[in-house]
């Protein structure tokens, strides 16, 4: 869902991202979240 | 360079995501698993939540009006637009009074509004249509509705579209 909304957002402002970026950047924010439920 | 392009690009994904505190960057917001765009979303009073759902294709525009409360979402209705030039004519409305939303639902009220569309149109006009022809139509019209934005081929100049629709 994360790499898809972020992939649709750069998309409507006429930015190519790669779907590697997109997915890198989604995995650091979900392991963040999933580091803060933990602490 | 290699490096450059990912720091643009974090740079591009931290304004669409800002931290807490900093504000986004408006724009309309694709989301793939109801395959609409979701716009103006707001909070009444009493607390319940709203959004409108937007999906398209270059002949006909879908609006929703989804409500939120408390565990439910319901479908509040489901606008038909036409276009005329570069303005939007509503053709059909729906109505629905506490209907929880589900997406089957939604579509297949979808597709009959579109074959109650074409189906006045030709009755207006004194032209015997088959009911086939008119339900194949109107299946071919929602299957163009229901294409992901995230498709490569998707026709990114419909959503010019979107800044009309929010404030309906």
């Amino acid at each position: 869902m994360l790499k898809d909304f972020l992939t649709s957002q750069a998309k409507l402002q006429g930015a190519h991202v790669s779907d590697q970026d997109a997915l890198a950047y989604s995995r650091t924010l979900i392991e963040e979240t999933q580091r803060k439920q933990l602490a | 360079m290699a490096t450059l392009t990912k720091a643009i690009n974090k740079n591009l994904f931290d304004s669409i995501l800002p931290s807490f505190g900093n504000p986004r960057v408006h724009i309309p917001v694709w989301d793939d698993s109801q395959k609409m765009f979701i716009c103006d979303e707001f909070e009444s009073g009493n607390g319940h939540r709203y959004y409108r759902g937007i999906r398209f294709c270059d002949r006909i525009v879908i609006l929703e009006k989804v409500g939120l409360y408390h565990n439910w979402t319901y479908i509040d209705s489901i606008e038909l637009y036409a276009f005329n030039g570069q303005k939007m004519e509503l053709i059909q409305k729906r109505d629905f009074d506490k209907v929880f939303r589900n997406e089957a639902f939604i579509r297949q009220e979808s597709e009959q509004m579109v074959m109650d569309y074409l189906t006045g149109v030709m009755k207006t006009q004194r032209i015997c249509t088959p009911a086939e022809q008119i339900a194949a139509q109107a299946s071919e019209l929602i299957n163009g509705c229901y294409k992901s934005f995230l498709d490569p081929d998707f026709n990114t100049r419909l959503t010019q579209i979107l800044p009309k629709l929010e404030q309906r």
